[in-house]
């Protein structure tokens, strides 16, 4: 009887204690969160006889901005500017190089900030907002290595750890790559070029699709040629861009939409004429990894704003060629109330604003430098207005009571340069 | 008939006819022996001597041989008996009477007498002796034992001395005689297992009474008796039993020589590589010898096992003389060979099953013997002895970014040990050698005192040590847990084992179980309740378990506490629960339904007391497999839980393993199945041979992070912030935003900072630096982990983190290795800067420094007992730089029981030795 009892006590312990025991379930893969960008930009430079320039910065507070130019792995230029109470601050090239193509880091002491940077020379203008990390596949549309013109790839690695990128590119014959591109391999703190002009000559429009290996680059096309330079910032892929077209006397107008899907890519262009929204003026498929060139004047309307819609993630660049020049930036991924538009306010700066709606926008600029001229323009729903601005040097902060489209341009005898100025998500 | 000269005893008419070789030894002693051989009552033929060196004078002229052989080859076909005595021996009148009385009654072939040394008169010589399965002679005899005719009993034995014994005329021709080659105690083995396998009975008649004068034993070198026994077992079994018992005996003949060597014992070693080389030598003629004895065989070895005893005969004297030296009372003395025990353990398994769990544990442990400790989770070396022994008595915990917190005793222990032995690399392998040793013999000694005899003791063993539930200590590598296991069981068995009567014997026992009970609440703190628990279990569940068991497990339990106060009474319940290694206590299907029926039919069917320690045990373990559904097992709980678990394995495992034969048919089958099952369990056991570390991680963490020393020479880094999964991180980790991470030393993760505190000031600050970098928003990271001392940043096979770091510009990434991703900061990152911006470098548990007029910045977390002149400076410590040195006041009530546990050990050692003046 004592061992029966026993033997039920004891087994029941243990087959009941085992029942009981929680089930150690595998534990899943938790994809952590994307890492946010750091508050930090990358500005292409270029300093040589034939360029100089400023890379401006604008900032929603005052805040200490440093700036660092890496040169083979080591930092060769390490200063910081102080952002006054207008938010804005301003270097000269030459403060931070010495020739030749880099890049130079700026840090910003606040997450709203941006920084652009605006060359000009004999050889051409040219406007760029300065592109903060991009972790994923990013991509440059409108570029071009017709006859007469280089192009050169510019891919700036301002991190401590060394990266590798893969390029592929696409051209209006298809996608088509160079095998010297498949992996490139950018030291930390280094700044690396490839001449596209020789590796992929002859191309018409050229896009690329720039994806990380390992580690991060900043990536940037800078063409030269015709009369003018043109630089272009990679971008990370959307559904959906916006832009107002800007209008050159003389001057063609380009959407170049490219993609890096492995699959073909449905684009809808919608746009605002006149105050009036117009949709689906433009529709056509772009074929996987392919690229596509939307002349403005195919479009059988004169658009003011433009809106491109696609099924899938595309990089959208705005280009303006002619006699005068040729500029290109990426259009705007969406439209805002507020921007930050550091670099136009030098001689020939002007503010595209476009307002993709159908109510009227009162449009504030806010001089970023100290003692600068702030002033409102009345910019009526569906229409775009070419807002010149004084020569202030730094740049401006755009804002509005209603979203807005803005791009801006420099121009002068020597060229136009074209940028688009950075969002402030909520205002600040 | 006529009357003995020298007795009352008329001379009897002889029934056999009998010739007397006596074997000459030397002139001295020959007369007197003749002169007794004269004297028999039982009647003679003739007497030969035999004599080898020719140089013997016989004054009564007796016929000479020159060896054996010619005379076995003289021996008339008239002769019945042959009787060899030695011409050292004095036989008593009766004494040949004795052994043809007993020999004709028994039926018996060979006969031997009682041998009792003719000097002291009352001191055994030899009643019979048995030897183990590796031919090594076991005679239950202690050392000056007397003759108080204890032994009287005619028995069957392995072999009988040649100082007297009576053959058949028939049988020692068939054996061509003794072998010449041997010496004395040799030979008398030799001839008595060929005498077995020739089909023939050995006894012993202590009736007959042969006074020795022991010359024969002079000048015998132990070298030759050792090749002697060589060559006898090299003759007398068959090639597939020899097959097995030499390479393991000469296995265990190296270990033990090897292990006398370091005892201080030079000559073992020397006398096996004489032994082995004479046998090489001599190998032709023992494989003539082998051929003879292949005629005349008339049984197997299995008649030789009979009457041999279990285990090893040389590591029992190993053991036994290991335990002397230290004054442990572990196992028994050899004792009186009864005809019940022999009966009992005369058996060929018991050798087997001891030399395949050493083999087994040896193999499961290959790792911690062939090279470091793999280093791995909280098995790690002891970096600073002194500041893991201050950090144990109430000073900094060097762990992470510091605490008042104590550190775990199990660092303290490896601590003590690494500083006594002065940083000795061997000195971990140490321990874990010592705790195997202690689990081995506690479980025997644990098991025997239960009821459990024979060979499932050793199997237990090997449960204990790499059995299902020790596996649980791997789940995180936790080394100490693991190594409390032998103590613990040595802890238990002590409380089992009677109280000695005398004073001397108390005093032993007290100091063994101080001893035993210290060691193994250092390594895990619950041991000591782990030992009271299974006293308190043992005495309510098995007969016979006093309750001086449970006041002794009662004792042990304070022992253990009081060692580990110092740790135990500034931690708190979260702590002890919540913190250190996991362990996985949930078995498998396969093990938990093979425990299952071991119970079951342990319970239902063992005999005696043996059902009641499957019970105990069973209930023992089953608080282990109910943990897991309260409460994850974690830290010093767990720990204590997982001894719960190897005890009550232990005692399941230990008493269902048996060949039980008696009983109903259905008993015996049930027993059968509790045993299988039980067997089962140790073979599931043995699994992990395969890994070599008892389950345990391989080695992550040795010379890991040696490139600090290579790559940062420019560097005033004092830590590494070390990110990786749980599994791959040493000790203790922290988790926040996804990314798991530690702080260790530049020099590698350390025992003493293995275990975290509960998170500080600096904790919380360094968890939100983590996130940042982690959410991508730091660009300088190098720059704010530099506040902390950390200057560099190790990725181990997170490419999430290895992402986020890519894009900051003041770490440098440095290739190491593919599983590696290392960043090394642009910043200097000193623990501790003064003012001036001189760094100040560690000197045991301090900082030293130019003494300045400013202050010093130490990155620990923010504690008011550093000083001199302590402020607090944000997370931080900033003090003066005055004295030029910087310290942290230690906890004096910590300290002063730190000195009282170590007081209690030191005590428990120095009374450990009463127990051999008891026994002496």
């Amino acid at each position: 009887m004592t061992r029966a009892v026993l033997v039920v006590v004891v087994t029941a312990a243990l087959v009941g204690g085992w029942l009981l025991a929680p089930v150690a379930t595998p534990t899943a893969d938790v994809p952590g969160l994307e890492p946010a960008a750091p508050a930090a930009a990358v500005c292409p430079i270029r300093l040589d006889r034939t360029a100089d320039g400023k890379l401006t910065v604008g900032s929603t507070q005052i805040a200490p901005t440093r700036i660092t130019v890496g040169n083979a792995g080591l930092t060769a230029t390490d200063q910081t500017v102080d952002v006054d109470e207008a938010g804005g601050a301003a270097v000269q090239f030459a403060d931070l190089t010495t020739g030749g193509a880099a890049g130079a880091f700026v840090e910003f002491g606040v997450p709203a900030a941006a920084a652009a940077a605006v060359s000009r020379g004999e050889a051409g203008v040219t406007g760029v907002s300065c592109p903060s990390l991009l972790r994923t596949t990013s991509l440059i549309a409108g570029a071009s290595t017709r006859n007469g013109e280089s192009l050169e790839l510019v891919l700036v690695n301002p991190y401590g750890s060394d990266a590798v990128v893969a390029i592929a590119s696409s051209s209006e014959i298809g996608p088509d790559s160079a095998e010297e591109l498949s992996a490139v391999v950018v030291p930390a703190r280094s700044t690396v070029t490839r001449n596209l002009s020789g590796l992929l000559p002859l191309r018409n429009r050229l896009s690329l699709a720039i994806s990380p290996v390992r580690g991060y680059v900043h990536a940037f096309v800078e063409g030269a040629g015709r009369g003018d330079r043109v630089v272009i910032e990679h971008v990370l892929p959307r559904n959906e861009w916006v832009s107002p077209v800007p209008s050159f006397d003389g001057q063609e107008g380009f959407i170049v939409v490219a993609t890096a899907s492995p699959v073909e890519v449905v684009v809808r262009v919608d746009g605002w004429s006149d105050g009036a929204f117009l949709e689906g003026v433009f529709a056509a498929v772009i074929p996987p990894r392919g690229q596509l060139e939307i002349p403005f004047a195919e479009l059988d309307t004169d658009l003011d704003i433009v809106r491109i819609l696609a099924d899938g993630p595309v990089g959208v660049s705005v280009v303006v060629e002619g006699e005068a020049g040729r500029g290109a930036t990426p259009a705007n991924t969406e439209a805002f109330p507020e921007w930050l538009m550091p670099g136009p306010g030098s001689a020939g700066s002007v503010a595209w604003v476009g307002v993709p709606g159908e109510v009227d926008a009162i449009v504030e600029f806010l001089s970023l430098a100290s003692g600068g001229e702030s002033f409102v323009v009345n910019v009526p729903a569906g229409t775009v207005t070419a807002v010149p601005l004084a020569d202030q040097l730094v740049g401006y902060t755009v804002r509005s009571d209603s979203p807005i489209t803005v791009l801006w341009s420099v121009s002068d005898e020597n060229g136009i340069g074209l940028g688009a100025p950075t969002p402030i998500p909520g205002g600040e | 008939m006529s009357e003995h000269p020298d007795t009352d005893l008329p001379t009897t008419a002889p029934d056999q006819r009998i010739r007397v070789a006596v074997l000459a030894v030397d002139d001295s002693g020959l007369p007197g022996t003749l002169a007794a051989i004269e004297s028999q009552v039982y009647g003679i033929e003739g007497v030969t001597i035999v004599d080898p060196e020719g140089d013997l004078t016989d004054p009564a002229d007796h016929p000479v041989v020159a060896d054996f052989a010619s005379f076995v080859t003289e021996l008339g076909a008239e002769i019945d008996l042959v009787w060899i005595v030695h011409g050292d021996a004095r036989p008593r009148p009766d004494a040949l009477g004795a052994l043809v009385a007993e020999m004709a009654r028994s039926d018996a072939s060979l006969v031997g007498s009682k041998v009792v040394d003719a000097v002291s008169l009352d001191r055994l010589e030899s009643v019979g002796s048995a030897t183990d399965v590796f031919g090594e002679p076991y005679s239950g005899l202690d050392p000056e034992e007397v003759d108080l005719e204890q032994y009287d009993v005619v028995r069957d034995v392995a072999f009988v001395s040649a100082v007297s014994m009576l053959v058949r005329r028939d049988l020692v021709r068939g054996l061509r005689g003794i072998d010449p080659l041997l010496p004395p105690v040799a030979a008398g083995m030799d001839f008595s297992q060929r005498a077995r396998v020739a089909g023939g009975r050995v006894m012993v008649a202590p009736s007959s009474e042969v006074l020795h004068e022991r010359t024969c034993r002079q000048e015998v070198e132990t070298w030759r008796e050792l090749a002697g026994r060589m060559r006898s077992m090299l003759k007398a079994y068959r090639l597939i039993t020899l097959a097995w018992v030499v390479p393991i005996g000469t296995l265990l003949a190296f270990v033990d020589a090897v292990a006398r060597l370091l005892l201080g014992a030079v000559r073992p070693m020397g006398d096996l590589v004489k032994a082995v080389g004479w046998n090489l030598i001599h190998l032709p003629g023992t494989v003539t010898a082998r051929n003879s004895l292949r005629a005349v065989r008339q049984v197997g070895d299995e008649e030789l096992f009979r009457y041999q005893v279990t285990g090893s005969v040389r590591i029992r004297g190993l053991v036994n003389d290991v335990a002397d030296r230290f004054g442990w009372v572990i196992d028994d003395e050899p004792g009186v060979v009864t005809q019940e025990e022999l009966e009992d353990e005369v058996t060929a398994a018991g050798p087997v099953v001891a030399a395949l769990g050493l083999v087994t544990v040896a193999l499961a442990t290959r790792s911690f013997w062939a090279g470091a400790l793999p280093q791995s989770g909280f098995t790690l070396r002891v970096a600073e002895p002194v500041v893991a022994l201050s950090g144990f008595a109430g000073g900094w915990n060097p762990a992470g970014l510091g605490s008042p917190e104590p550190v775990h005793p199990s660092a303290a222990v490896f601590a003590a040990a690494e500083w006594l032995t002065g940083g000795w690399g061997g000195t971990m392998r140490i321990v874990v050698g010592l705790s195997l040793l202690a689990a081995f013999l506690g479980t025997g000694r644990l098991l025997r005192e239960l009821g459990v005899v024979g060979p499932s003791r050793h199997l237990a063993a090997i449960v204990a040590v790499i059995g299902t539930g020790t596996a649980a200590f791997a789940t995180d590598s936790d080394l100490a847990g693991w190594l409390a296991i032998g103590p613990t069981l040595a802890a238990i068995a002590l409380c089992l084992i009677p109280w000695p009567r005398t004073a001397f014997s108390r005093m032993g026992r007290s100091g063994g179980l101080v001893v035993a009970a210290a060691a193994a609440s250092a390594f895990a703190p619950g041991a000591a309740i782990v030992i009271l628990v299974a006293c308190v279990t043992l005495r309510l569940l098995v007969p016979g378990v006093r309750l001086g068991a449970a006041v002794r497990g009662l004792f042990a339990a304070g022992v253990g506490l009081l060692v580990a106060s110092p740790y135990l009474a500034a931690v708190t319940v979260d702590e002890l629960t919540e913190t250190g290694p996991l362990y996985d206590l949930t078995p498998g299907l396969g093990p938990m339904a093979l425990i299952v029926v071991v119970v079951v039919f342990g319970i239902a069917f063992l005999p005696g007391r043996r059902h009641r320690v499957v019970a105990a045990g069973g209930l023992l373990a089953a608080v282990g497999v109910w943990f897991p559904s309260i409460e994850t097992p974690r830290g010093d709980l767990g720990a204590l839980v997982a001894l719960l678990v190897v005890v009550g394995l232990v005692l399941v495992v230990g008493a269902a393993i048996g060949l039980d034969r008696d009983g109903l048919r259905g008993q015996v089958a049930g027993r059968g199945v509790a045993a299988l099952a039980a067997a089962a369990l140790v073979f599931v056991s043995a699994g992990q041979v395969v890994n070599g570390r008892v389950g345990f991680p391989a080695d992550q963490w040795t010379d890991r992070l040696e490139f600090t020393a290579s790559l940062g020479l420019d560097t005033d880094a004092a830590r590494v912030l070390v990110v990786g999964p749980p599994s791959e991180l040493p000790g203790e980790h922290r988790t926040d935003g996804g990314v798991s991470y530690r702080v260790v030393p530049l020099s590698g993760p350390s025992l003493e900072s293995a275990r975290l505190a509960e998170p500080r000031l600096g904790d919380e600050a360094l968890s939100d630096l983590v996130s940042s970098i982690t959410g991508g928003e730091l660009v300088r990271p190098g720059q704010a982990l530099a506040e902390f001392g950390i200057g560099w940043v190790a990725v181990i096979g997170d490419p999430s983190f290895t992402a986020a770091m890519a894009a900051q510009v003041d770490m440098d990434e440095v290739p190491v290795s593919e599983d590696l991703t290392v960043f090394l900061s642009d910043n200097p990152a000193p623990r501790a800067i003064a003012d001036t911006g001189v760094v100040w470098t560690t000197d045991g548990a301090r900082f030293v420094g130019p003494a300045a007029s400013g202050s010093l910045r130490i990155a620990d977390n923010a504690v008011p007992g550093w000083g001199p002149d302590w402020e607090q400076d944000d997370w931080a410590n900033r003090v003066s730089a005055i004295d030029g040195v910087a310290a942290y006041e230690p906890d004096m009530l910590r300290r002063i029981l730190a000195w009282s546990a170590a007081g209690v050990f030191v005590l428990g050692l120095v009374l450990l030795p009463f127990s051999r003046r008891a026994k002496s």
